[in-house]
């Protein structure tokens, strides 16, 4: 469970019952005292509570509901890109050579990249390489190009000379949009001739998306889904008909359930 | 005695009693059936197979009337027919029975098997002798040798008999053509039995059946014929007394490679699972395995050759086994399912609605069903919390329409298995057995409970998978055992697993 979920779950139980105590709640939301504790001390910090001994007692009620939830759909796409990396960190091992095109989802598998050995990671995103300083067992190969500053990545025919000195064993292509035909799209004419390089230099392709490029086409297309991959990383909340049709489609999905909490 | 109540289809054997000439059905962009010749003779089994989304089912459903045609031309007994509706073809003697039942629930046996002789009795006003339909059916019973009440009422009965049922509703009626789809999946070998003579005598009397089956000695003993189905098109018909065990293997499995399935390769940790000597009845022989830390164990067979009850020993379902179950360590007499349950075993069975859900309950009190005493505070339930634990579930799993005061049954097979499924995960069950957990469900749904079980091996969790599904089973699995008789006859590692092998393994061991 997200602590997204944890902290409005904290917060409906203690409006409704006033106080609460840590050992009841750690049960019942499956985690340790101390995760609970550390809810508490930000609620405290929100002035949403008073920490107690051993629980919490909620503030009077005119503090409370000026939480509006206009930063939760934020918090949602920042958790979904989370879980969707958490799906492409399994599909890398040990002496990969990888590339990842720029973008959230991608940036968010770079910082997980800290227990893989011997990596080699290839990107035109300057916020990746910058993220891949932290661990300095991974070895960044960082394209050069002209700076494009919506995206804070390098693009055009100078990364793509650069490309193709290299050729990676899996390449994450992170794309914006992709229609009901499953044609694949994004958002720049730069981006979409950089992948399609980088596609020719790639023995194995996954594609990342949120489930929100899937209510949108951008206008630049990079090709037909089936053309490109055998894989596809998004959330789990698409279209029941986009799954049947990927899937017709042999093309494997792979979804970011996050429902089983903690791990065993 | 009974045969006194019958028509007789009276076609000769030479000319087809029903015969598809160069039909033609768009379905979507991509398919579409083209130019299917198939002929259906009179007191002959026709057995027709293919992979899912073949066109199996589609051309079942252009026969018995749920779909029309766009070209070509459907004969019966000489004539042309145009079928609009279901009840269409089935005055005129084409009867079908699927998955699905089409029973009335709260109707006695003997009401349901005569359901139809009652509904279309000419006469406004005609009285209808109960009492000699009650006579007729116990009679019937007397002869097939079965040991039902026949005033019970359809509910009481499990899904095995409820198809047996609709077999005798079958039988008892005048059809010419008989469409059996995959009647006998959840069949034993005593229902079976009684299948196969059903059939016989159906035969005798000269009704061609339709047998669509993926068993593949099902095939060899009772069928006449063989089509099979691939990409919309019939590309192989034949008498089946030409064609060989290993005609059908590679048959089977030359067809399209597909791999559209969601497969992570998690590193697998220690045994968490041992199995040692395992032995029920003689259902199950010698069984000995061992499964590991995240990882997928696939468990491949014939309908009988024991991977059912090999998930129900394991879930403490039986009555007693011999031979030593441990997990992580520790050895334990599973004698029911809260044993099981304690260990953190968790069963999925086939046929949720039936075998795991509370029907009459909502989706909130089915998914918490297992895990109360984490929301219990004081004799009391937190119901708050619970609910709001419940609701993360449901959205992150999708079971739709997801709200929590619905009605199980009203839910769709796929969302009954997710909630299934659900339910377990709450609990935090570590040793997952699924059985055949996405037959019959939509493809959707399908891809959810894999990557359900993609969720559940990288935290940390293990799955066994009991599938008829060769696809699914090379698809998912890192391993894969094979069942024939009750006994493990081999084991494939995922990188050497092949549909060819394993068919030949479960069919000839």
């Amino acid at each position: 469970m997200f602590a997204i979920e944890r902290i409005k779950i904290i917060k409906n139980y203690l409006t409704e019952n006033k106080q609460l105590e840590v050992n009841i709640l750690s049960k019942m939301l499956n985690v340790s005292e101390v995760t609970i504790r550390r809810d508490l001390e930000k609620l405290e910090k929100e002035g949403f509570i008073t920490r107690t001994h051993g629980g919490a007692v909620l503030n009077s009620e005119d503090i409370i509901s000026n939480e509006n939830s206009s930063n939760d759909t934020t918090y949602e796409y920042v958790t979904d890109s989370n879980d969707i990396a958490d799906i492409a960190i399994e599909m890398i091992n040990d002496d990969d050579v990888i590339m990842l095109s720029n973008g959230i989802i991608n940036l968010s598998i770079a910082k997980k990249l800290t227990d893989k050995k011997n990596l080699t990671v290839v990107t035109n995103d300057i916020l990746i390489a910058t993220e891949l300083t932290n661990h300095q067992t991974v070895k960044v190969i960082l394209l050069g190009g002209v700076m494009d500053y919506s995206t804070s990545a390098v693009f055009g025919t100078l990364t793509i000379d650069n490309l193709n000195l290299f050729f990676v064993n899996k390449l994450f292509i992170e794309v914006n949009g992709i229609s009901n035909n499953l044609d694949v799209t994004v958002s720049s004419i730069n981006m979409a001739s950089l992948i399609q390089a980088s596609i020719k230099n790639s023995n194995e392709r996954i594609v990342l998306c949120s489930s929100e490029a899937f209510k949108k086409n951008s206008f630049y297309k990079i090709g037909k889904l089936a053309e490109i991959t055998e894989k596809i990383i998004t959330s789990s909340n698409i279209d029941d008909n986009l799954k049947t049709e990927i899937f017709n489609n042999n093309i494997q999905l792979f979804t970011s359930i996050n429902a089983f909490e903690n791990r065993i | 005695m009974f045969t006194n109540y019958f028509l007789y289809g009276g076609t000769g054997m030479n000319i087809p009693m029903l015969s598809l000439h160069n039909v033609n059905k768009y379905l979507t962009e991509d398919f579409s059936l083209q130019d299917i010749n198939l002929d259906f003779y009179s007191g002959e089994v026709h057995s027709i197979i293919g992979e899912n989304g073949s066109g199996k089912s589609s051309i079942i459903k252009i026969i018995s009337g749920m779909f029309s045609i766009d070209y070509g031309e459907i004969l019966l007994d000489k004539t042309r027919v145009l079928f609009k509706s279901i009840s269409d073809a089935r005055k005129l003697g084409i009867y079908c029975i699927s998955h699905d039942t089409t029973l009335f629930p709260n109707l006695s046996i003997y009401e349901n098997i005569f359901s139809d002789a009652i509904g279309n009795s000419n006469r406004l006003f005609s009285t209808i002798n109960l009492e000699k339909l009650r006579r007729k059916c116990y009679e019937l019973f007397n002869e097939f040798n079965i040991n039902l009440n026949v005033d019970a009422p359809i509910s009481t009965l499990n899904y095995p008999q409820q198809q047996l049922i609709e077999l005798f509703k079958v039988y008892v009626s005048s059809a010419k053509v008989v469409i059996l789809d995959e009647v006998s999946s959840s069949f034993t070998s005593i229902e079976k039995n009684i299948l196969f003579s059903i059939i016989s005598k159906l035969k005798s009397r000269g009704v061609a059946i339709i047998y669509i089956t993926h068993i593949i000695d099902e095939i060899k003993m009772i069928s006449d014929k063989l089509s099979i189905v691939s990409q919309g098109k019939i590309v192989y018909s034949k008498d089946i007394s030409n064609i060989t065990d290993e005609d059908i293997i590679t048959l089977l499995s030359v067809s399209l490679h597909k791999n559209p399935y969601p497969k992570l390769n998690i590193k697998l940790g220690e045994n968490v699972l041992l199995v040692d000597n395992l032995q029920f009845q003689n259902l199950l022989n010698n069984v000995s395995f061992k499964l590991k830390k995240s990882e997928i164990l696939g468990i491949t067979g014939l309908i009988d050759s024991g991977r059912s009850i090999l998930g129900q020993c394991l879930f403490g379902n039986v009555n007693s086994y011999k031979g030593k179950i441990s997990v992580n360590g520790i050895t334990k007499k599973i004698s029911s399912p809260s044993d099981a349950i304690e260990l953190g075993i968790a069963l999925l069975p086939d046929y949720p609605s039936l075998n795991s859900l509370f029907e009459c309950f909502n989706l909130e009190k089915n998914i918490t069903s297992a895990s109360l005493k984490r929301f219990e505070s004081r004799k009391y339930l937190h119901k708050d919390i619970m609910y709001e634990v419940t609701d993360s579930y449901i959205k992150k799993l999708n079971i739709k329409p997801g709200n929590q005061r619905d009605k199980i049954s009203h839910y769709s097979s796929g969302n009954q298995q997710k909630t299934v499924l659900a339910k377990w995960m709450m609990s935090r069950a570590k040793i997952y057995i699924l059985n055949e957990p996405t037959r019959g469900i939509d493809i959707a749904s399908k891809i959810d409970v894999y990557n359900s079980i993609n969720d559940l091996v990288r935290k940390g969790a293990s799955i066994i998978l009991i599938s008829s599904d060769i696809d699914e089973i090379l698809g998912m699995c890192d391993r894969t055992l094979v069942l024939a008789h009750g006994e493990i006859v081999s084991e494939f590692n995922r990188n050497d697993a092949t549909k060819e092998k394993i068919i030949s393994k479960a069919i000839h061991d």
